[in-house]
């Protein structure tokens, strides 16, 4: 993954793989000790999809989307998928600070896998969200129009957003000086996404900010949700999307990998 | 996976194939060193907190680094067991240079103690499978150790609870456990016993002896003079990141002086008329409590003419005495002699 220093002969793939593996595994174990891990990506959403239809629903115009909540609930998706990274950023942070980094560094493993363990954990995590959200959006009347392929491209492109804020909420982890720092810090990635398309359509807001809300990432990932949901050609925001979200989890993968090994002193 | 099992199991015997590329083969010739550390200097900002230390210990002995809070002890560690960059020096472990060839250094090492520590929220069990298969151990190999380890420390009992749970001196056990699935060659103990119950200390103890018997060779840090001068064939003691003394214990006992025969005098008048008779012989140990001692040079017959010599001289001075005592050296001296006198000389370096 990263250069490794010359000589090193065990890094096969199969021991790489490995090691993803068990970081992976104990981030899950984690949830099990730690199931309160799991309401951010469960009540949260499902909380969001009851205000969004009983509240809002009435008082937001969507124009052509029709009901609010079929307009909604890409966006109410990619809220889960943020909210699942913010538990990324506090691991990675209490991984940081903890005595146990030193242990892990002195092991013959992968460096990337220590980061890698927190998102494979974070996507299974936001797959749980998705599910429940979906389920939740029924209930209040969410009918998309989407067939099986939508429905595989909808989850791929859900993953993709989910692993590129996970890699950005570890990225924050790495920088947070303390857990309570780096809790504050990691509220940052739920930003954008009021900045988006998300929850209200682009078209109501001033021109300035329409500008910002068209050309950030978040909106490209909602629109193309959107389209899938709904049944509509994706068009350029499915493209847009894929290569927005993949350069963005390129430059944290290397970032966080970079930044790991800035505060590893060799 | 059979290379991986095969690599670690051979481990504490420190020979091997690889020794094609030179530095495993010397380690297996008549004197070779498991750490050869020259002139390492670590500094923050102003501080150093290593200064030119040098330490060399051989493969299957313990060495102990000694010092008070502060003096470097864990930096020394860091830097042995590759976590930490040094600013300058050299140093080898298993045959490989920590800066150059971590990974391989990595293979061979076990690090415990005071900063480390082990997955609060796993179970023990959990923690020692994923260190195992970190250390790209087999599962057979991963499964063996993990029952062997648990029974060894007595760790079994706790089941799948998580470690958090655990008490202050089971999680150190589990620490080094960890440290030990993949049979490291050469153990860092990072203040091992800090904190624990004298029962654990000593049941500690007695797992690091039976590793040392087994051919691991251990770097062990410590505040406490006991537990160097039970576990650790050769002491350095460092103060304020430099090397003060290094030596077997029995040596340093000897640096630290012979018996001393201790006397507590009834007035300050008697210290004036003891210190008068005695001459240089004597030093004035506890100006309020009156403390007065007198180094016994000699050892064996000479040692007791002499003492009778001291009481002799003690007497004819007609100094009222509350109560003596005699006293064979420990380390105790020796720390309190070279920490005393390395104190001042740290402070004047502070204010330079």
């Amino acid at each position: 993954m990263t250069a490794l220093p010359a000589g090193t002969r065990r890094q096969s793939a199969a021991w790489v793989a490995s090691d993803y593996w068990e970081m992976a595994k104990r981030s899950l174990r984690h949830i099990r000790h730690d199931p309160e891990q799991l309401a951010n990506v469960t009540l949260q959403p499902v909380l969001i999809v009851v205000v969004a239809d009983f509240l809002l629903g009435g008082a937001i115009n969507t124009g052509t989307h029709g009901s609010y909540i079929n307009f909604v609930m890409p966006g109410i998706l990619v809220v889960a998928a943020a909210f699942a990274a913010v538990t990324t950023t506090i691991s990675v942070a209490a991984d940081m600070l903890e005595g146990i980094i030193d242990r892990f560094r002195t092991l013959p493993m992968a460096n990337a896998a220590l980061i890698a363990g927190h998102f494979i954990a974070d996507l299974a995590r936001s797959l749980l969200g998705l599910a429940v959200t979906i389920a939740a959006g029924y209930a209040v009347g969410f009918r998309p129009a989407a067939g099986i392929g939508e429905w595989v491209m909808t989850v791929a492109v859900f993953l993709l957003v989910t692993l590129a804020l996970s890699l950005l909420a570890a990225l924050i982890g790495l920088l947070g000086k303390s857990v309570e720092v780096a809790q504050q810090l990691g509220a940052i990635i739920i930003i954008p996404i009021f900045f988006s398309s998300a929850l209200v359509p682009a078209g109501t807001m001033p021109s300035w900010l329409r500008v910002v809300t068209a050309n950030q990432p978040i909106t490209q990932a909602v629109d193309t949700l959107r389209a899938l949901l709904l049944n509509r050609p994706p068009g350029s925001h499915l493209w847009l999307t894929l290569t927005e979200f993949g350069g963005i989890i390129v430059a944290a993968f290397t970032l966080a990998t970079i930044l790991f090994k800035r505060t590893a002193s060799i | 996976m059979g290379r991986a099992e095969m690599r670690a199991s051979k481990a504490p015997a420190a020979s091997g194939h690889d020794g094609l590329l030179g530095p495993e083969a010397a380690m297996t010739g008549g004197s070779e060193l498991a750490i050869a550390a020259a002139g390492l200097t670590k500094r923050y900002g102003k501080t150093a907190a290593l200064c030119d230390v040098s330490l060399q210990a051989r493969a299957g002995t313990v060495t102990a680094l000694l010092g008070p809070n502060g003096a470097g002890k864990t930096t020394m560690v860091r830097i042995l067991s590759t976590l930490l960059r040094p600013d300058a020096g050299t140093a080898r472990v298993g045959g490989y240079d920590v800066t150059r060839d971590p990974e391989r250094v990595r293979t061979r090492i076990g690090l415990a103690g005071q900063s480390l520590s082990v997955d609060g929220k796993l179970s023990g069990p959990e923690n020692l499978a994923m260190f195992g298969r970190l250390h790209r151990l087999a599962w057979p190999v991963v499964r063996e150790r993990s029952a062997r380890l648990l029974d060894i420390f007595d760790l079994g009992g706790a089941g799948k609870k998580a470690v958090k749970t655990y008490s202050g001196g089971m999680r150190r056990k589990l620490d080094l456990a960890l440290s030990l699935m993949a049979e490291p060659s050469i153990l860092f103990l990072d203040e091992p016993t800090a904190g624990l119950d004298p029962a654990s200390r000593h049941a500690l103890w007695e797992i690091i002896r039976g590793l040392v018997g087994r051919g691991t060779t251990v770097l062990l840090t410590t505040q406490y003079l006991d537990e160097a001068d039970a576990l650790a064939g050769s002491i350095v003691f460092i103060d304020a990141g430099r090397v003060v003394a290094a030596g077997t214990p029995a040596e340093l006992k000897e640096q630290a002086g012979q018996a001393q025969f201790d006397l507590i005098a009834a007035t300050d008048a008697d210290v004036v008329r003891l210190t008068a008779a005695l001459g240089t012989l004597a030093v004035v140990t506890d100006q309020a409590r009156r403390g007065v001692r007198v180094a016994v040079q000699g050892s064996g017959l000479d040692g007791i003419r002499e003492l009778n010599a001291i009481t002799g001289t003690a007497v004819q001075a007609g100094a009222s005495i509350e109560r003596f005592s005699l006293r064979e050296p420990d380390l105790d001296d020796v720390y309190f002699q070279l920490t005393g006198h390395a104190r001042p000389a740290r402070a004047a370096g502070e204010t330079a």
